[in-house]
């Protein structure tokens, strides 16, 4: 595990920014900021924590279209990565009762956080919901995504880095 | 001795120039946090609309960068702290005000010479202007002011 995880960091580290399917970010290539708080529905989350695994931090609002169209991709991807990755909800330009009424109404059991200080949305440069931004193992933001996401979009980001890991 | 005047009146217009640049460049600080926020998000532009500082603009993001002012100020960052920080999460034009340091300090000081200058200019053209319309008189201006001295 420690050889996978050095892998992703010598890759990553050399890897040009915001080519592919990402859009350009100056977090591309860097740590995650720390994302961390209770969700609503009062679990615990830390994205330290998962420094063993994919993280998709998706940045919504319950009053955006695009945002309801990709939440059953967010459902996919949640599903299709139960062991090695997570999805993380962050409501933004929205309230928590909102939020919550968006979950209760679409689904998904993933954590959803709120952004109180706006700290994250600014830490990661969100201009307009939906915004993801895919975290690998090790803790790198390797992609992120302006607009409606679909699962696949996001496994071919995941698929061609653990190819290039595996390759060194 | 009119040389020397002309001169005076060149150095009192460029101190009154760099006096009143200097005024509007050196503001009177904040008294308040309240007050600095404000200050620096009337100063920031939305990055999602068109030429609205985060202040007036209800967009989302806006919000966001208000929120993060407050918070930021608060914690006791200073105002370029809080500004390199949106510039790198939002790009440079993020600042309505360009910088007062490196290249961008031109946009200050060019205005403030090309006005001393275009002062300078003026006066000497008009000096010029004046003095060559009428200080050597001919030979036929003094005949005719000397005909009309003669008493009758």
């Amino acid at each position: 595990m420690g050889l996978i995880l050095f892998g992703f960091v010598v890759m990553l580290a050399t890897r040009e920014g915001g080519t592919g399917t990402a859009s350009r970010s100056p977090l591309i290539g860097q740590l995650v900021p720390a994302v961390a708080g209770v969700g609503l529905n009062e679990a615990t989350f830390d994205v330290d924590d998962f420094s063993d695994s994919w993280v998709l931090i998706n940045f919504f609002a319950s009053w955006c279209v695009p945002c309801e169209r990709e939440h059953p991709q967010l459902a996919e991807w949640s599903r299709r990565h139960k062991k090695d990755g997570v999805v993380v909800s962050v409501p933004f330009g929205d309230t928590e009762e909102d939020a919550r009424a968006f979950f209760a109404d679409h689904g998904g059991d993933w954590p959803v956080l709120m952004d109180g200080d706006a700290a994250w949305a600014v830490a990661f440069g969100v201009l307009r919901p939906p915004e993801s931004f895919l975290v690998s193992p090790g803790g790198i933001v390797v992609a992120k995504w302006q607009g409606q996401i679909t699962a696949d979009e996001v496994d071919r980001v995941v698929n061609d880095l653990e190819a290039k890991a595996a390759d060194r | 001795m009119k040389q020397r005047h002309w001169i005076s009146w060149f150095c009192i217009a460029l101190v009154s120039s760099l006096a009143l640049v200097a005024a509007s460049v050196a503001d009177d600080p904040p008294a308040t946090e309240a007050e600095r926020a404000y200050e620096i998000k009337a100063t920031m532009l939305c990055p999602v609309c068109d030429g609205q500082n985060v202040l007036e603009s209800n967009a989302p993001v806006a919000a966001a960068i208000r929120a993060q002012v407050d918070e930021l100020v608060s914690e006791g960052r200073s105002d370029a702290e809080i500004r390199a920080w949106m510039a790198r999460q939002y790009g440079k034009d993020v600042n309505a005000n360009p910088p007062r340091t490196g290249i961008g300090s031109l946009i200050w000081i060019v205005p403030v010479f090309v006005a001393v200058a275009s002062t300078g200019f003026l006066v000497f053209a008009f000096r010029k202007w004046r003095v060559g319309r009428g200080s050597e008189l001919s030979d036929d201006d003094v005949t005719i002011v000397s005909s009309l001295r003669e008493p009758t």
